[in-house]
């Protein structure tokens, strides 16, 4: 998977109650590279986002969310994105939470796929998830 | 120790009480403006505690329904999503059941 970039606001969110990262739904919001996600973005309604019709839910599922000797490891199972027609151009893959409502939608990190993807009906996109590290450590 | 030091020093430590009990009254007055607030919060907070305890419930429900079913489902559609190299159609047809 690509290179991961962490929003400035999450280490701050994630001391102050903002996140259930155990708990809360995890969700993939996608833009194109004009619209780019930035490090001081904080929340979902900061980005502008692809439209997303005839894409599949994006919804994360949590593998587990625990500690091994006082290092917290969220791991996501792989997401497919699938298209049942033709979907807007994307490049950037923005993780965000879904579940609080003050902030709502606060934004975790983001991906740069590197180019413009494009779906074609039937085609699909998956995130590759680190198994190994996880999604995000901390220690 | 001469005098003058002696002086300088005693002149010192008067100030320095002297300042300690204005930083003092300072703390109370300003823990006393935040202190209604405070208790307004711890109010709130007992008022949320069942609903909090509620959503925690609700959440280990959800967990015990989506892990460990949901991780293996998803797992398996990225592995079947490769071996077709990224393109699944469009939903499954009475046709395409075996």
């Amino acid at each position: 998977m690509a290179t991961y970039n962490k929003h400035q606001q999450f280490v701050e969110d994630v001391a102050e109650k903002v996140h259930d990262l155990g708990s809360d739904t995890l969700t993939v919001a996608l833009t194109t590279n004009a619209n780019a996600p930035v490090a001081t973005n904080s929340i979902l309604s900061d980005l502008t986002e692809i439209s997303y019709t005839n894409l599949s839910s994006r919804a994360i599922t949590t593998t587990s969310s625990a500690h091994t000797t006082g290092t917290y490891k969220l791991t996501l199972t792989d997401l497919v994105l699938s298209a049942s027609g033709a979907v807007a151009t994307f490049r950037m893959v923005e993780i965000y939470n879904d579940t609080p409502a003050s902030p709502l939608n606060p934004l975790i990190g983001w991906y740069d796929h590197g180019s413009d993807v494009t779906l074609a009906s039937g085609e699909t996109y998956t995130l590759d998830f680190d198994d190994a590290n996880g999604f995000i450590q901390i220690a | 120790m001469n005098d003058t030091t002696e002086a300088v020093l005693s002149f010192s430590k008067k100030s320095m009480r002297s300042r300690f009990w204005k930083l003092t009254t300072l703390k109370d007055q300003i823990l006393a403006e935040s202190a209604p607030l405070k208790k307004e919060r711890e109010e709130l907070q007992t008022r949320m505690a069942p609903i909090e305890q509620r959503v925690r419930e609700i959440n280990a429900e959800i967990k015990e329904i989506e892990r460990p079913r949901l991780p293996a489902v998803e797992q398996e559609r990225a592995v079947i999503v490769r071996a077709l190299s990224g393109n699944v159609g469009i939903g499954l047809s009475s046709s395409d059941e075996e």
